[in-house]
C-alpha cells in the first residue's frame, strides 16, 4: 500500500485480534503488517513441542506473556506410546528464562516436567501468575515447593488424581482440581492449606449444571438428568465395571438417548459402553444435530449392533450427516470402510479422529485423509490400513499437526518413502524390536508418529525411537 | 461373531537382534502382536470367532479380557478405579476410641500411607517423625511415640516398612499404630 495507518493505530487494532488464526492470515498480509503482528503477539499455543524449536518461536515472537505447549500424542494417555519417548520441557524453559522475563503463565499439557523445570520457572520469571499442568508427570512436590517460594501468586491446575503426587502446603495457592467425586474426602484432609478449590464435577441436583462427569450411573439417572439439566453442554460417563462379565448395572444405551432427547444444548459427549445398538445412535443422531465432540466407547472391540448383529456403520453415518458441526470423533465397535465412506463425504468440520479395531482395508483410511478437509489430528490403532492409502495421501500429512498409527500395517519401506517424498514431516518410527533396518523393508512398524514440524531433527529420542532421514534413506538416531 | 469379509493376511515372519514372536497376521487385524515395554501386548487375534481361524498362532496364551494394552481408553487411575481394586483394612491407634479403616489401594508407598494416618487421626495429632535410623514413627502433640505395625496373613505383627509396597499391601490384614512408652526403651531415639 503507497500509504496506510500509523503502526500504533495497526498494532492496537491487532489488540483486538485473539484467534490465532486471524493473527496468522493478518501476518501474511505484507511485511509490515508481519513485523507489527510479531511485535504485538502475547500469548502463544503450540500443539506439538517438536513441529518447532524455541529458538524460532523465540526469534518470531520476542513479547510472549503466555505460552501454552503439548508434548505427548493424545494415545500417551492409555499407555501406548512408552515411557521416556519424549516430550521434555526443560529445553523450552531454558530457552525462554533469557527471552522472556516478564513470562507470566506456561500451560502444559503431556510434558515431561522435572523438578529441575520448576525450579528454573520459579527463578526466572518475576511477573508469575500461573502454571498449569494437565496429564504431565516427571516432578515432585520439591519441585512445586519452589515455585510456591519463589513466586507471589500461582494457580495451579492439575488434572490428575492428587494421590499420585502428595501435596503439601502452599498457603498462596488457589488450586483448581479435575478429580473424581471418591477422591474428595481424602483430598480435602490433605489440602488444608489451599484457599480456594474449584471442581469440575457436580451433583444432579444442580440445574446449572454445565458439565458432568460420572462414574456411576444408571438409565434411571441419566433419565433424571435429562429432565432436569437442561442446561448441560457436557457428559461424561464412565462405566463402574469395564470388565465384569454380568453387567448388572442397568445401564444401556437408552439412557443415553434420554439425554439426547432431554438436554438441546448437548455438545460434547464421552461414553463408554459394553453394547450398543444402530438403532440408539441413529435416533441420538437425530435429537441432537449439535454435537461438536462424539466420543463412544464400546468396551468389547469389533462389537456388532447387538440386537441385530450388524456393524454400526449405518448410526456412525447418521452422525456424521446430522451432526454437521461435528469437530471430534472416536470410533469403535464393529465398523466396515463403509463408515470411512461416510466420514469422507460428510464430516467436513472434523478435526480430531480416533480409530480403533475398525474397517477392512487401505480404503478405509483413503476414505478419511482424502475426504476430511478439515482433519488435524488422526490417531488409529489396530486397524488393517497399510502403505498403499498413507502413501497416496502424502501431500494431506502436511495439512495436519500429526498422525499416529499403531498396530497396523504400515510398512518400514513406507516409512522411508513417506520421508523421502515429504521434506516437512518427520517420521518417527518407535519400535520396541530394536532397529528397524534389522528387519525386512515390508516388515510392518509397531507404532508410527508422524507430524509437521519446522524445527530440526529431535535430538533427544530414546533408544526405541527412529527418525527417517529424508536424504539417505536410512533410518537416524542422534544420541 | 463378526460377518464381515477381511482381507488375507501375509505371512509375517522375522528375526533380529531381539527376541521375535512367530505370527500370523490376522484377517483384518493388526499385522503382529507387538511387545510395548513392559506391558503384555496382545494382538487382535483372541477377538476373532474362535471357530474362523484355526491356525492362528498365538505365542502366549490368550490373555483375559481387559488385557487389551491400553483399552478401553481411559486413565489408569480410572481404570484401576473401576476394577475395584479395594484393600480396605482396619487401622487403630492405642490409645484412639475408635479405629479407622483404610484402602491401601489408594496409595502408591509407604510416605503417601503415614500421611493419610496423620489426616485419619486428628484426634491424637498425630504427626510424622523421622528417626536417627529412619524408621517410619509417629508422634503425638504430647510427645507419645507410635510405631505403625500391621498383622500379615499369618497372624504375625510386623513392623510398616520392610518390605515392599506391593508386597506389604498384599499381605496386610490390619494395621496398628502402638504406642511405645519411652520407658519401654524400644522405640528408637529420636533427634529433638
Amino acid at each position: 500500500m503507497a500509504y496506510s495507518f500509523p503502526e500504533e493505530v495497526l498494532e492496537h487494532v491487532f489488540l483486538f485480534l485473539s484467534s490465532d488464526r486471524d493473527r496468522n492470515t493478518f501476518s501474511l498480509v505484507c511485511k509490515s503488517w508481519y513485523q507489527i503482528e510479531r511485535w504485538c503477539h502475547r500469548r502463544i499455543f503450540v500443539g506439538n513441542c517438536y513441529a518447532v524449536s524455541p529458538e524460532i518461536v523465540i526469534r518470531r515472537f520476542s513479547e510472549l506473556r503466555l505460552v501454552e505447549i503439548k508434548g505427548k500424542p493424545h494415545f500417551a494417555d492409555f499407555n501406548l506410546v512408552p515411557e521416556g519417548w519424549g516430550g521434555h520441557i526443560y529445553p523450552w524453559i531454558v530457552a525462554m528464562s533469557e527471552a522472556y522475563p516478564f513470562l507470566e503463565e506456561i500451560k502444559l499439557k503431556r510434558m515431561v516436567v522435572t523438578d529441575e523445570s520448576l525450579e528454573l520457572i520459579s527463578k526466572s520469571f518475576k511477573n508469575f501468575k500461573a502454571l498449569v499442568l494437565s496429564s504431565c508427570e516427571g516432578f515432585t512436590t520439591d519441585g512445586l515447593a519452589s515455585i510456591a517460594a519463589n513466586c507471589r501468586l500461582v494457580i495451579a491446575k492439575m488434572k490428575f488424581p492428587f494421590q499420585l503426587l502428595r501435596i503439601g502446603r502452599f498457603p498462596k495457592w488457589k488450586v483448581f482440581w479435575d478429580v473424581v467425586p471418591a477422591y474428595l474426602p481424602a483430598m480435602y484432609s490433605v489440602c488444608s492449606g489451599i484457599t480456594s478449590l474449584n471442581l469440575s464435577y457436580a451433583t444432579t441436583q444442580n440445574s446449572d449444571l454445565v458439565k458432568l462427569v460420572l462414574d456411576y450411573i444408571e438409565d434411571i439417572g441419566l433419565e433424571a438428568l435429562a429432565t432436569s439439566c437442561k442446561d448441560l453442554q457436557e457428559l461424561r460417563v464412565f462405566l463402574s465395571d469395564p470388565f465384569g462379565v454380568e453387567a448388572n448395572v442397568s445401564l444401556t444405551e437408552q439412557g443415553l438417548v434420554s439425554i439426547s432427547e432431554g438436554c438441546p444444548k448437548l455438545h460434547s459427549v464421552l461414553c463408554f459402553y459394553r453394547q450398543i445398538t444402530n438403532a440408539a445412535l441413529i435416533a441420538i443422531a437425530k435429537n441432537q444435530p449439535n454435537f461438536i465432540i462424539f466420543r463412544l466407547c464400546i468396551i468389547e472391540p469389533r462389537a456388532p449392533d447387538y440386537l441385530t448383529l450388524e456393524p454400526l456403520d449405518t448410526s456412525f453415518g447418521a452422525i456424521m450427516e446430522n451432526c454437521t458441526q461435528l469437530r471430534c470423533l472416536s470410533l469403535n465397535g464393529l465398523l466396515t470402510n463403509r463408515v470411512f465412506k461416510y466420514i469422507g463425504t460428510h464430516a467436513k468440520k472434523l478435526e480430531m479422529l480416533s480409530i480403533a479395531f475398525a474397517g477392512d482395508s487401505d480404503l478405509g483410511l483413503h476414505h478419511v485423509l482424502s475426504g476430511c478437509g478439515s482433519l488435524r489430528k488422526l490417531e488409529i490403532r489396530d486397524c488393517p490400513f497399510g502403505d498403499e492409502a498413507l502413501l497416496a495421501n502424502a501431500a494431506k500429512l502436511e495439512t495436519m499437526r500429526s498422525l499416529w498409527m499403531s498396530t497396523c500395517s504400515i510398512s518400514f519401506g513406507a516409512c522411508k518413502m513417506l520421508a523421502r517424498k515429504m521434506q516437512r514431516l518427520n517420521i518417527e518410527v518407535i519400535d520396541d524390536r530394536g532397529p528397524p533396518e534389522s528387519r525386512p523393508e515390508n516388515c510392518p512398524v509397531e507404532r508410527v508418529y508422524i507430524y509437521c514440524t519446522v524445527a530440526d531433527r529431535r535430538v533427544d529420542m530414546p533408544d526405541f525411537v527412529w527418525t527417517m532421514d529424508e536424504e539417505d534413506s536410512s533410518s537416524l538416531r542422534y544420541s | 461373531m463378526s460377518i464381515v469379509k477381511r482381507n488375507d493376511p501375509p505371512e509375517l515372519e522375522y528375526s533380529g537382534p531381539l527376541k521375535t514372536e512367530l505370527t500370523l497376521a490376522l484377517p483384518g487385524g493388526g499385522a503382529q502382536s507387538p511387545k510395548p515395554r513392559g506391558k503384555r501386548g496382545f494382538s487382535d487375534l483372541n477377538l476373532e470367532n474362535n471357530s474362523e481361524d484355526e491356525a492362528s498362532v498365538v505365542t502366549q496364551s490368550s490373555p483375559p479380557e481387559g488385557e487389551v494394552v491400553g483399552w478401553p481408553p481411559m486413565r489408569s487411575y480410572r481404570k484401576k478405579k473401576m476394577m475395584k481394586c479395594n484393600k480396605f483394612v482396619k487401622v487403630g491407634v492405642d490409645g484412639a476410641p475408635y479405629l479407622r479403616k483404610v484402602d491401601l489401594e489408594m496409595y502408591s508407598d509407604y510416605p503417601e500411607l503415614l500421611a493419610a494416618f496423620e489426616e485419619m487421626f486428628t484426634c491424637l495429632s498425630l504427626t510424622i517423625c523421622d528417626t536417627l535410623n529412619e524408621k517410619k514413627m509417629m508422634a503425638s502433640a504430647n510427645g507419645t511415640q507410635f510405631v505403625p505395625t500391621y498383622e500379615d496373613k499369618e497372624g504375625d505383627w510386623m513392623l510398616v516398612g520392610d518390605v515392599p509396597w506391593k508386597m506389604f499391601v498384599e499381605s496386610c490384614k490390619r494395621l496398628r499404630l502402638m504406642k511405645l512408652p519411652e520407658a519401654m526403651g524400644l522405640a528408637p531415639k529420636t533427634t529433638s
